[in-house]
């Protein structure tokens, strides 16, 4: 069977599309810390006995802050969040207006209820 | 490498190919939709090299991204939906500049036409995945 330069084509595209994903995330491994397995199964995971402003601000935290300070919130690029030694009013500000170079502000994205909602979630972590 | 070199290399790598793909189907599109106009092949040639720049390009990005991250694969929250998008996306962009590069100017209006449909479905989807990262980098 002959095939046409374009079929050809399409099957090598295919085979590269397969092999540059497989590449990536067989890379992926190289960049992983070994703990990453244990950090995976960290202890906010469960929102069950929690208050609702918690859950909220978990909720939030989980789409806006994990991929900086960890799923589980024991720090990544970001610092551990456990035990912090800040007033809530602190917290907020931080939350509110970032860290210059370190932390984005969120004043424009979040409402002041999410910012308590994320509060209390942080004062969850003590 | 600490980090915030990582992010910077990222957020300087990943630009590249989101700009060069986005000028390769642009100009595709006018070559494909343009047919009697004097610079067409111009516009072809431009679609071709865009992407195959891309297409190289978009590796420094992935990986860059996968330091970054520390080898998150998906994530949670906006990096998740960062990763939703820009795993089919660079499939895509690299299996797109295979066959661009393997069937060259022999392939047929059809085949070429499928070709647009799915360049540009790709642009889209790394504009989105280029949102989300946005949306981690910015806050706002």
């Amino acid at each position: 069977m002959k095939y046409s330069l374009q079929q050809k084509g399409f099957v090598l595209a295919l085979f590269s599309s397969f092999a540059a994903i497989a590449m990536a995330f067989a890379s992926a491994r190289a960049f992983q810390p070994e703990e990453a397995a244990s950090s995976a199964a960290g202890n906010i995971k469960s929102s069950s006995g929690q208050s609702a402003p918690t859950q909220e601000g978990r909720a939030l935290f989980l789409q806006n802050c994990a991929h900086c300070h960890g799923e589980d919130a024991r720090g990544d690029e970001g610092p551990d969040l456990h035990g912090l030694k800040k007033t809530n009013k602190r917290i907020a500000k931080t939350i509110m207006e970032g860290i210059k170079g370190e932390m984005p502000k969120f004043g424009a994205k979040f409402t002041d209820a999410d910012v308590r909602a994320l509060t209390a979630f942080i004062r969850s972590l003590d | 490498m600490n980090s915030v070199l990582w992010a910077r290399m990222h957020g300087g790598a990943t630009h590249f190919p989101i700009a060069l793909l986005i000028v390769s189907v642009l100009f595709d599109h006018a070559g494909f939709w343009w047919q009697n106009n004097p610079r067409r092949r111009d516009f072809v040639i431009v679609g071709f090299f865009s992407i195959m720049i891309a297409a190289v390009a978009s590796f420094g990005a992935v990986l860059s991204g996968l330091a970054l991250s520390h080898g998150k694969l998906l994530g949670t929250g906006a990096m998740s939906m960062h990763h939703w998008f820009v795993w089919p996306a660079f499939s895509a962009l690299v299996g797109l500049a295979v066959w661009r590069l393997v069937v060259g100017e022999r392939a047929s209006r059809r085949a070429l036409a499928s070709y647009l449909v799915l360049a540009t479905a790709t642009a889209l989807a790394m504009i989105i995945a280029g949102f989300w990262g946005g949306e981690m980098v910015l806050g706002r």
